[in-house]
C-alpha cells in the first residue's frame, strides 16, 4: 500500500483538462472516453477493460473491432470520488453474454466508495458516498441517489427525483434551482478547479 | 493440474514490505493482475473461477481456499489486514482481548459470486452458489448456505441459512427463496373459483430461476476469463 | 437532507413571524390584498388579507427589534436551500413550497417514462398500466424474464415471469406464470380480478359504471333496482346459498352500492348525486342527514326535505346478503391462520410485513399473498403563487423533458450565497497558510473568518446590506461581525457571455488560495473580493463555548469530564451546531416599463424604479466542539 500522502503533483492533467489521480487504477484506458475537466481521485477502480465485442461468441469468433468499443464514456465536469468503483453492466441477451456500455453524462459526482454498475447516469447525477446503482439500472438527468442507498437492478430513477434506502425507492424531488451554477446540484465547476490545489 | 507459485514470504523484515502469500490456483483459473495476496498463509483457488483486478487477500489469520466457478470482484477484501502494530510481530493477532483461533480457514464453495469492494473477514465459509453483493460485509467465522444471497451493503454477523436472502439495511430482512413449485396465489384461485373461469396452468418450480441465474454466470465467467486473459497479453 | 458545512439557507418571509420589510412601505402602488402574500397565514384565508396590510405595519417596528432563530422549532418551517426556493414577480417575494399551489400537468410512469393519459389514471387506479411492476416484498422494480433463459437457447420465447433482481422474488413463488412478456398488467388482472375479463377492456373501463361494478354472478339485481328505480319498494333480502365468496374488490362494490341504495331510498332529496361515485361525500349526503334531525322544523324545508318532512324518515338497513356484499368471518379463521403462522413451513419469514401488507389487499397476510404491485404514477407540476395565481413553475410536459416553460427560481433574483472558512487567523499575525478549519470541531472562543460569495443573477447591479445579531441567539452565545456590511454586486451580464467564459464564475476556494496571498488581513469596512457579478465579505466569528464545557469561564481548563459532554448532548440536540442569522436587504433600481403602473409614482425620472427586497438568511458555518 503506497502511503496516503497526497503530493503536489498526485494529478496528472490531461490535454482536455481531465484531472486523474496517479492513485486511480485504470483498466483499459483505450476502452474509456472522458469528455474533458473529469476528475478520477485516488484508488477509483474504473473498468474500461470489460467492452463489448469482444467475441462475445466462442463459436463464432467476431470480426477485430476497427475502433476500439467503448466501455466507459465519462462526460464533462464528472468526478469520480475516491475508491468508487465504475464498472459496465452486463447481462444474457440472446444467449450471449456480453457487456454494455456505462455512460455517464456532465457534471455528475460519483461519491466515495460508490460501486456504479448502471447503463446510464445523466447530466447533474449526485451518486451519495457509499450507494450502490446496480446493474443496468438508469439514473435520469438531475437524479439524486442519497448516501448509502441501493438502486437495484434495472431501476430507472426520473429527473429531478431524491431515492434512496434499501433498495432505494423515489422519496423526493429536488427544488427547481437544483443544477444552477454554483447552487446545489452546479458546483461541478467549483470540485473541478479545487482539485489539485493544496 | 496446479500451478505452484514458490511461496515468496521467507522473511517477513520491514524492509521487504509486506509477505506475499503463496498461491496455488488451478490453470483453468483468470487471474487479473493486480490482485494482492498477502499474508504467511496460503491461497487456493478452484478451475474456472475469476478474480478481477483489485481483489485483496489476507492470509495472516489462515488459508484462503476459493473452490470452482466463482467470480470475485475488483476490490474485494478476503481475510484481513493485520492490525498495524502486529504487522511485523504475529501473524496471528488478537481481537478486542478475545483470542481469536490459531488457524481461521475462510472457505469459498463452488460457483460463488463476490461483489465489488465487498468484505469477506477470516474464517467465513460461503457454501456453493452464494452471491454476496457489492459493499456487504460479512464478519467473522459467518456461515453463508448455499444459494443464499446477502444484498448490497449488508453486514452479517450471524448464520444465512440456504437459500435465504438477507435484503434491506443493518441487519438487513430475511426472505426464503422458492426451490419447489409454488400452489397458485389465492387471489388468483379466488378469481378463478369467483369468475369460473380455468385456473392457468401450473408455474414450474422456482429452482428454474436459479438454474437461469447459474447459467447466466457460467456466461459471464467464460466470457471474463476471455476477456481478463486478452488484457494480460496486450 | 441534512447538508455537510459549510451550507447557506433562505428564510422564506412567509414564516408567520412577519420578515420586516421596509420596502412595503414604498410600496404605494401595492394594494393591501397585494401585500398579504408577503405574509401569507398559516391559515390560508383570503378574507384576512386586509386586516393583516393593515396590521403589518403597526407591527413594522416590533418586527425590526426581533431576530431571526434558526433554532425556533419554526424556523424548520421557513428555512430552505436556495435552490428549493422560487420568486414571484408579481408580488416581488421569495415563496417557499408553502406559498404556492400546484396543478398536475401530466401523469408518468417513473419507471417506462410514459406518460399516461389523464382520462386513463383514474381507471388504472393511479398505476402503470404496462409492465411496470414492483417487488411485493422489497418494492425493487421488477422485470419480464423468460424462463427459457435457464436452458440456454435464448429463443426468447415463454413462459415468463416477473422477477426482482434484488431480493430475488419471482411471480414463481406465488406459482403465476405470463405466455406473453406484454400487457402484463392485463393478464395479472385477469388472473386475480373477480371482475370477467371484458371489465378490464380500457375503454370500458374507463368509464365505469354501476353495473360494470355490480358482481355478474351475485345476483344482485337488487343493487341494480335501488339505484335505478328507487321507488320500488325495498325488496326483501333473499338469502342465495349458491352466491360464491367474492374477491374483496367485488364485495367492496357491491356493499358500495348496496348502501348507495340505502341512502337513495332514506333520503329526502331524490336528485342528490347518486349515481356520481361521490355519493357518500356530495351535498345530497348532508341533506339527508340534516334532514335526520330537523325533519319538522323549517330547516328541513329549507334543504329541501318539505315532501317528506311530516313522515318518518325511512331507516336504513345493512348489508345482509353475501350478493350485498356481506361477508361472514369464517367459523375457525383467526384459529387457521394462527396454525398456519405457527406452521413450521411458514414461519418467521412467511408472514408479511407491515409495510408489505399496507400496498396489498387487506386479506394479504402471507408472502405467498403477496402480489406484484404496478408502478404507482408520477406527476409533473406546475406551480402558483398562492396570493396573486402568477404561475411561477411550469416544465414541459413530456416525461423524458428536464425544461421549464416557466421557471422563476429565487436564485435569478436574490444573490446566491456561498460559504467558505478562511484559514486560522490570529490577532497579532498574518494569516498564515495554515489549514483550514475543522468545521465539524470548531475551537470555542478562537476566532475564525469566513468568507461569505453573495453572486447576483440579476441584469442590475445590487446594493446589498447585511446585518447579524452581534451575539448568535440561544444558549451557545458565539460573536459575529460582518467586516463590510454594505457593498455593491455587479450585474449579471448575458447568459451566453458567462456560459462562454465558463471559468469566471466566483469560486471561494479561487479567491481564498488567491486571496491569501494577496490580501494579507481582512480589514473592517473593505470587501475582501470582488469579481463581475460577485462580491466576497469576511464575518469574523467567534464561536461561543458550549453550556457545562470546560471552556466556559474563560479559564481554558482543560479537564472536561464526559458527563458533561454528554450533558451538553442531551440539553439540546444539535446546540452545538454554529448557525448564524444574517438579515440582508437588497435594493436595486430596475427598469420600470416591466411595471406599467409603477410609471408615475416612479422616484427617479430615468424610467428606473428602486427595488428593495429584505430577508433572512442562516449561515451553517460548522459544529463547536465541547472542549478546547
Amino acid at each position: 500500500m503506497p502511503p496516503p500522502k497526497p503530493s503536489k503533483s498526485e494529478y496528472i492533467e490531461t490535454d482536455t483538462g481531465n484531472k486523474i489521480s496517479r492513485r486511480s487504477q485504470i483498466h483499459g484506458t483505450q476502452h474509456i472516453i472522458l469528455g474533458g475537466k473529469t476528475v478520477i481521485q485516488a484508488e477509483a477502480v474504473i473498468r474500461g477493460d470489460l467492452f463489448r465485442g469482444a467475441s462475445t461468441d466462442p463459436n463464432n469468433p467476431s470480426t477485430p473491432p476497427s475502433t476500439p468499443s467503448v466501455a466507459i464514456n465519462v462526460g464533462r465536469y464528472s468526478y469520480i470520488s475516491k475508491s468508487a468503483v465504475l464498472r459496465p453492466p452486463s447481462r444474457l441477451h440472446r444467449g450471449t453474454h456480453s457487456f454494455y456500455p456505462l455512460k455517464i453524462g456532465d457534471h455528475v459526482f460519483v461519491g466515495e466508495g460508490a460501486v456504479i454498475e448502471a447503463a446510464q447516469l445523466g447530466n447533474h447525477v449526485h451518486v451519495g458516498k457509499g450507494a450502490v446503482v446496480g446493474s443496468m439500472a438508469i439514473i435520469k438527468d438531475y437524479g439524486y441517489v442519497l448516501d448509502g442507498a441501493v438502486v437495484p437492478p434495472g431501476m430507472v430513477v426520473p429527473s429531478w427525483c431524491v431515492v434512496g434506502g434499501k433498495p432505494a425507492r423515489i422519496v423526493g424531488e429536488v427544488g427547481e434551482g437544483y443544477g444552477v451554477e454554483g447552487a446545489d446540484g452546479g458546483l461541478a465547476r467549483e470540485r473541478y478547479r479545487a482539485v489539485g490545489r493544496a | 493440474m496446479a500451478t505452484l507459485k514458490p511461496p515468496t514470504n521467507t522473511h517477513r523484515s520491514s524492509s521487504s514490505g509486506p509477505p506475499k502469500a503463496p498461491v496455488k490456483v488451478d490453470s483453468t483459473a483468470t487471474i487479473a493482475d493486480n490482485v494482492v495476496f498477502q499474508g504467511p498463509y496460503p491461497v487456493t483457488i478452484g478451475a474456472g473461477t475469476v478474480i478481477h483486478p483489485r481483489a485483496k487477500f489476507y492470509t495472516y489469520e489462515g488459508p484462503i481456499i476459493v473452490g470452482d466457478g466463482c467470480i470475485i470482484s475488483e476490490k474485494a477484501v478476503i481475510g484481513s489486514q493485520p492490525p498495524p502494530s502486529s504487522r511485523s510481530s504475529s501473524p496471528l493477532p488478537t481481537r478486542d482481548g478475545e483470542p481469536t483461533p490459531k488457524e481461521s480457514t475462510t472457505r469459498i464453495s463452488y460457483f460463488v459470486t463476490i461483489g465489488p469492494s465487498s468484505t469477506i473477514e477470516p474464517g467465513v465459509h460461503i457454501h456453493s452458489s452464494a452471491t454476496i453483493e457489492a459493499l456487504a460485509t460479512i464478519r467473522r467465522g459467518v456461515d453463508i448456505g448455499s444459494h443464499a444471497k446477502v444484498c448490497s451493503s449488508c453486514e452479517i454477523t450471524g448464520r444465512v441459512q440456504e437459500w435465504f436472502v438477507v435484503w434491506g439495511s443493518g441487519p438487513g430482512m430475511r426472505r426464503k427463496r422458492t426451490r419447489g413449485a409454488k400452489p397458485l396465489s389465492p387471489a388468483v384461485l379466488d378469481a378463478a373459483r369467483i369468475a369460473q373461469t380455468p385456473l392457468p396452468a401450473p408455474a414450474p418450480a422456482g429452482k428454474v430461476i436459479e438454474d437461469a441465474r447459474l447459467m447466466v454466470l457460467q456466461k459471464e465467467r467464460e466470457i471474463l476469463g476471455r476477456m481478463l486473459v486478452s488484457v494480460k497479453k496486450k | 437532507m441534512s447538508r455537510p458545512f459549510p451550507y447557506t439557507f433562505i428564510s422564506c418571509p412567509c414564516a408567520d413571524t412577519p420578515v420586516p420589510d421596509p420596502a412595503r412601505k414604498r410600496r404605494s402602488r401595492e394594494s393591501p390584498q397585494k401585500q398579504s402574500p408577503q405574509k401569507p397565514a398559516p391559515r390560508p384565508s383570503t378574507s384576512e388579507g386586509e386586516k393583516k396590510g393593515l396590521a403589518a405595519g403597526q407591527q413594522e417596528d416590533e418586527d425590526d427589534e426581533q431576530t431571526f432563530d434558526p433554532r425556533s422549532p419554526r424556523s424548520d418551517f421557513s428555512l430552505y436551500p436556495p435552490e428549493q426556493l422560487l420568486y414571484c414577480e408579481e408580488c416581488h417575494q421569495i415563496k417557499c413550497s408553502r406559498c404556492i399551489t400546484e396543478e398536475i400537468v401530466s401523469w408518468y410512469c417513473p419507471s417506462c417514462l410514459f406518460e399516461t393519459p389523464s382520462s386513463m389514471v383514474r381507471s388504472d387506479g393511479n398505476r402503470c398500466g404496462r409492465n411496470c411492476f414492483n417487488c411485493p416484498v422489497c418494492t425493487a422494480p421488477l422485470a419480464v424474464s423468460t424462463i427459457e433463459n435457464a436452458t440456454g437457447n435464448g429463443t426468447q420465447q415463454g413462459p415468463w415471469v416477473l422477477s426482482c433482481g434484488y431480493c430475488l422474488w419471482t411471480t414463481l413463488d406465488i406459482g403465476i406464470k405470463f405466455d406473453k412478456p406484454t400487457n402484463i398488467r392485463s393478464q395479472l388482472q385477469k388472473m386475480t380480478d373477480a371482475t370477467p375479463p371484458a371489465a378490464f377492456d380500457r375503454s370500458r373501463q374507463a368509464s365505469r359504471t354501476l353495473e360494470s361494478l355490480k358482481h355478474p354472478l351475485s345476483s344482485a339485481a337488487s343493487v341494480e333496482e335501488h339505484a335505478r328505480d328507487r321507488d320500488v319498494d325495498q325488496p326483501t333480502p333473499k338469502e342465495d346459498p349458491a352466491a360464491p365468496p367474492m374477491s374483496t374488490d367485488a364485495r367492496f362494490a357491491a356493499l358500495k352500492n348496496f348502501y348507495r341504495a340505502q341512502i337513495a331510498e332514506t333520503s329526502n332529496s331524490p336528485n342528490d348525486h347518486l349515481s356520481s361515485d361521490f355519493g357518500f361525500s356530495s351535498p345530497g349526503a348532508l341533506n339527508r342527514l340534516m334532514s335526520l334531525y330537523t325533519s319538522s322544523s323549517r330547516l328541513g324545508g329549507l334543504y329541501g326535505g318539505s315532501k317528506k318532512a311530516k313522515s318518518k324518515p325511512p331507516v336504513m338497513r345493512e348489508a345482509l346478503t353475501a350478493s350485498e356484499g356481506l361477508c361472514i368471518a369464517p367459523k375457525n379463521g383467526e384459529a387457521d391462520i394462527i396454525a398456519r403462522l405457527a406452521s413450521p413451513e411458514c414461519g418467521w419469514e412467511g408472514v408479511a410485513s407491515l409495510e408489505q401488507r399496507a400496498a396489498q389487499s387487506p386479506d394479504a397476510r402471507f408472502v405467498e399473498d403477496l402480489l406484484p404491485l404496478p408502478v404507482l404514477l408520477r406527476t409533473k407540476r406546475a406551480k402558483r403563487c398562492k396570493s396573486c395565481k402568477h404561475i411561477l413553475v411550469k416544465p414541459e410536459t413530456k416525461p423524458q423533458s428536464t425544461r421549464f416553460r416557466i421557471r422563476l427560481i429565487a436564485l435569478s433574483y436574490i444573490p446566491l450565497p456561498t460559504l467558505c472558512p478562511l484559514a486560522f487567523s490570529s490577532s497579532s499575525s498574518l494569516p498564515t497558510m495554515a489549514p483550514t478549519p475543522d468545521l465539524d470541531s470548531l475551537v470555542p472562543l478562537r476566532p475564525i473568518h469566513v468568507l461569505l460569495t453573495l453572486k447576483n443573477h440579476m441584469f442590475d447591479p445590487v446594493r446589498i446590506t447585511l446585518a447579524t445579531p452581534p451575539v448568535t441567539p440561544g444558549r451557545v452565545a458565539t460573536k459575529v461581525t460582518v467586516l463590510s456590511p454594505q457593498f455593491e454586486i455587479g450585474a449579471n451580464s448575458d447568459v451566453w457571455d458567462e456560459a462562454l467564459q465558463g471559468a469566471s464564475a466566483p469560486l471561494s476556494s479561487d479567491s481564498k488560495s488567491a486571496g491569501l496571498g494577496q490580501r494579507g488581513v481582512p480589514e473592517a469596512g473593505k470587501v475582501w473580493d470582488k469579481g463581475r457579478n460577485w462580491t466576497t465579505v469576511v464575518l469574523e466569528v467567534v464561536p461561543g463555548t458550549l453550556p457545562g464545557s470546560s471552556a466556559e469561564g474563560g479559564d481554558g481548563n482543560p479537564e472536561t469530564t464526559d458527563e458533561d459532554v454528554v450533558a451538553v448532548a442531551a440539553s439540546k440536540k444539535d446546540e452545538d451546531v454554529l448557525e448564524i442569522p444574517v438579515f440582508v436587504h437588497m435594493d436595486w433600481d430596475a427598469d420600470a416599463q416591466l411595471d406599467q403602473q409603477n410609471l408615475g409614482k416612479s422616484s427617479r425620472a430615468d424610467d428606473k424604479v428602486t427595488r428593495e427586497l429584505a430577508y433572512w438568511m442562516v449561515l451553517g458555518v460548522g459544529r463547536i466542539q465541547a472542549s478546547l
